[in-house]
Order: C-alpha cells, then sequence, then structure tokens
C-alpha cells in the first residue's frame, strides 16, 4: 500500500477522517499577477502541454513552472521538492513518492516540516486524484506531527495543470472545495498558493 | 523487454551496431544564444540541483531546453515528453521516451522523430546509453515504416547538469567524448537545433 493506491473513500475509512465540502473555500483569496517570465512560459507551453497529452508533460510544462513561481517569488517561505519520497508511516500505506510537495521552509536541500501542501498531477480526471492527494496530505500531517513541526492546516491539490482543484486538511476534517481554477486564472492559483504559506 | 532494459552491450550487439567515438562531434555548429526566457528558466536549475531527484532535474533543466525550440522555432519542430513508442515489440523496441524531438511542426501526433533524448538515473550518465540507443534504433525504423528515410538519428543522454551526444548513421553508432556542461547552455541549444536541419 502506498499513497497512489487509495481511494478518497479508504482514505476516510483506514483514518477515520470527516469528508465535507465547500462552496468556494479560497474566495478570500487575492490574486497575484504572474511574472512576464511565467506568462511567456505558460502562452507557449499549455497548448504544448495540451497537444502530448501525457501526465509527464503536463507537470514539466505547466505544474512545475507555477510552483517554481511561487519559489522564487518568496524563498523565504517556501521550498518545493518534486517527486520527493515521504514515507511518513509505511506500516499505514503512507509511504512513496510525491507529485509536488511544499514546505514551510527555506531548506531546499531537504523535507523539512511543517510540510503545507501536496499537489497530486492528473493527466485527465481531476476527481480521480483525491484519493492519492488526500492520503499524501495525511501522510504531511504525520510527518509535521513527529518532527516537531507545528500543527496546522495540510493543503492539497489535484491538478491535469490545466485545471486546478483544492482541498484542506485540519486535524481529522478534510474539505474539499467545489470551485476549480482553469491555469487562464494563474493570478488567482498563485494567489491561493501565496495564502497557503503566508507569502 | 523494452527500451530502458537495455544496456550500451546489450544493444550495440541485438541490433549489429559498430560503436566508435569522436573527440567533439559537434565542434563545427554554432552556438545559438539563449532567449531571456530560458537564461531566467535556467536560474531556477539549482532548485533542481537541490531536490536532487529526475523528475525534478526533467522539470527544470532538460525540459525547458525542449520548449524554448518549441517556443522559437515551433514552425520547424515540435517536441514529446513521455509518450509510449511502440515500433517493434518483439524486439523490445517499446515503451515510454523521455524526450523525443521531430522534425514535424506538429506536437499532437508524433511524425519525422530525428533524436531521443534520455534522462539519466541517479547522475549517472553512462546509464542511459542503453535507452537512449535502443530509442534512436526505434526512431530510425518508424521513419523507414513510413517511407522517410533519416539518414542520421541523433541522441542525447542527460543528467540536467550534463549532456552527451550520439549519432546512429546506419549501423554506426558514434558516441561524442565532449560532453556539454548545462552553462554552455547556447551550445547544447545550438547542438539540439542543428538536429533539426
Amino acid at each position: 500500500m502506498a499513497y497512489s493506491d487509495f481511494t478518497l473513500d479508504q482514505v476516510r475509512t483506514t483514518f477515520g477522517l470527516r469528508v465535507s465540502e465547500h462552496s468556494d473555500l479560497f474566495a478570500s483569496a487575492a490574486e497575484l499577477t504572474p511574472s512576464p517570465w511565467l506568462v511567456t512560459y505558460l502562452n507557449g507551453s499549455v497548448p504544448l502541454a495540451r497537444a502530448m497529452n501525457t501526465g509527464k508533460a503536463r507537470s514539466e510544462l505547466i505544474i512545475a513552472p507555477v510552483l517554481t513561481e511561487l519559489r522564487l517569488r518568496f524563498p523565504e517561505l517556501c521550498s518545493l521538492f518534486s517527486g520527493a519520497e515521504l514515507n511518513a508511516d509505511p506500516e499505514r500505506g503512507l509511504r512513496g513518492y510525491c507529485d509536488f510537495i511544499i514546505a514551510k521552509s527555506a531548506v531546499q536541500h531537504l523535507l523539512e516540516a511543517p510540510l503545507l501542501l501536496v499537489a497530486g498531477a492528473k493527466n485527465s480526471d481531476l476527481a480521480t486524484g483525491y484519493g492519492q492527494c488526500a492520503a499524501g496530505m495525511m501522510g504531511a500531517q504525520y510527518f509535521n506531527e513527529t518532527r516537531g513541526g507545528l500543527p496546522g492546516a495540510i493543503f492539497g491539490a489535484v491538478t491535469t495543470g490545466e485545471n486546478w482543484a483544492f482541498a484542506k486538511l485540519e486535524a481529522t476534517s478534510l474539505v474539499l472545495d467545489m470551485q476549480a481554477y482553469p491555469i487562464n486564472r494563474v493570478g488567482k492559483i498563485l494567489g491561493i498558493l501565496r495564502d497557503m504559506i503566508g507569502g | 523487454m523494452a527500451y530502458c532494459d537495455f544496456t550500451l552491450e546489450s544493444v550495440t550487439t541485438t541490433f549489429g551496431l559498430s560503436i566508435g567515438d569522436a573527440a567533439d562531434l559537434f565542434a563545427s555548429v554554432e552556438e545559438l544564444a539563449p532567449s531571456n526566457w530560458l537564461a531566467r528558466t535556467l536560474e531556477a536549475a539549482h532548485l533542481a540541483r537541490a531536490m536532487n531527484t529526475e523528475k525534478a532535474r526533467s522539470e527544470l533543466m532538460i525540459a525547458p531546453f525542449f520548449t524554448e525550440l518549441w517556443l522559437r522555432f515551433r514552425d520547424q519542430c515540435s517536441f514529446f515528453s513521455g509518450i509510449d513508442f511502440t515500433v517493434d515489440a518483439a524486439r523490445g523496441l517499446k515503451g515510454f521516451c523521455d524526450f523525443i524531438l521531430s522534425r514535424s511542426p506538429t506536437p499532437y501526433v508524433l511524425s519525422a522523430p530525428v533524436a531521443m533524448i534520455t534522462e539519466s538515473k541517479n547522475s549517472d550518465l553512462p546509464s542511459g546509453y542503453g535507452q537512449c540507443v535502443a530509442g534512436m534504433i526505434g526512431a530510425k525504423i518508424f521513419n523507414e515504416q513510413r517511407g522517410s528515410v533519416t539518414p542520421v538519428v541523433f541522441g542525447a543522454v542527460s543528467t540536467g547538469d550534463l549532456w552527451a551526444f550520439l549519432s546512429l548513421n546506419g549501423t554506426s553508432l558514434t558516441l561524442d567524448r565532449r560532453l556539454y556542461d548545462i552553462h554552455e547552455s547556447g551550445k547544447i541549444l545550438g547542438v539540439l537545433y542543428s538536429m533539426l536541419a
């Protein structure tokens, strides 16, 4: 058992989570204007990733650039990890690789608590990504608890690159945001990410 | 058996390749100055170095070179990242390829592959040669099956920090002894661009 094996229902029953939905979880997040670099990047890369239609291309051409922008703009507030292994609690299946993790730490060479965001890349269907993402969020929560990080909310993102959906985990309460943000609203997506890291 | 299972030894034996090397295969290729966009993108390469995962190196150090080519020369090329490239399953020419550079401008369907690029595992450059050469043979056969004989198919193995190039002319495989560092981005870009000619 690893993160990628979990369905949302399995995460809920295995870890006793209460799952609810919110109509607009990040309504108050102000937009953050993307840099000219990111605008140039996405103008070319979004249609290209769509044409290739592989998960690898979506990660390389859309998701990684957006998250890299966050780290480049707020290097003191967050670090970014791509393809990192997070073996938080292997016995309960909280192990494996996470597509992307953002930690509230300036240290870029190793994962350091508190972890804030676990993002999962999907090639097409967002809905099938929630299980893996929620399991990753549980792993991050456990990591923070055992590493003495301050207990706080853990965020999750499920994304195809073209579409982003968010979730929030506090203790045993998992809230799924009913909004989904298309990449042409990258300013709003960046604003949400900035709020998460406290920027 | 798939591309990733080949070693340099097994691929040369299986497909009867002769293997040689060159001191500086692309000595005559001119640099192509990186755009401001690529220069800015590669400033983030240190993040991938710190993360030290193959995925991060691919995202932040390797893919940007192909994106740059496409942004600047999209009427001459396209590239493909992570597609299934099955050419001759019985002979092991199947599986996913890290990057394929194509002389065709359409990124929707692969045609006219000219270069196969392999991300090396664990920053161990030579470990990527077998997979890369197998992909190059796949590309050669793929082109022949479609009646477009490409005299030379190119290859590259990259750790992100280092690039090594190869060429396959018929059954003659040449490894370039000269390696390129990511700081020579203009030269790397020039070499990749020259493959489209």
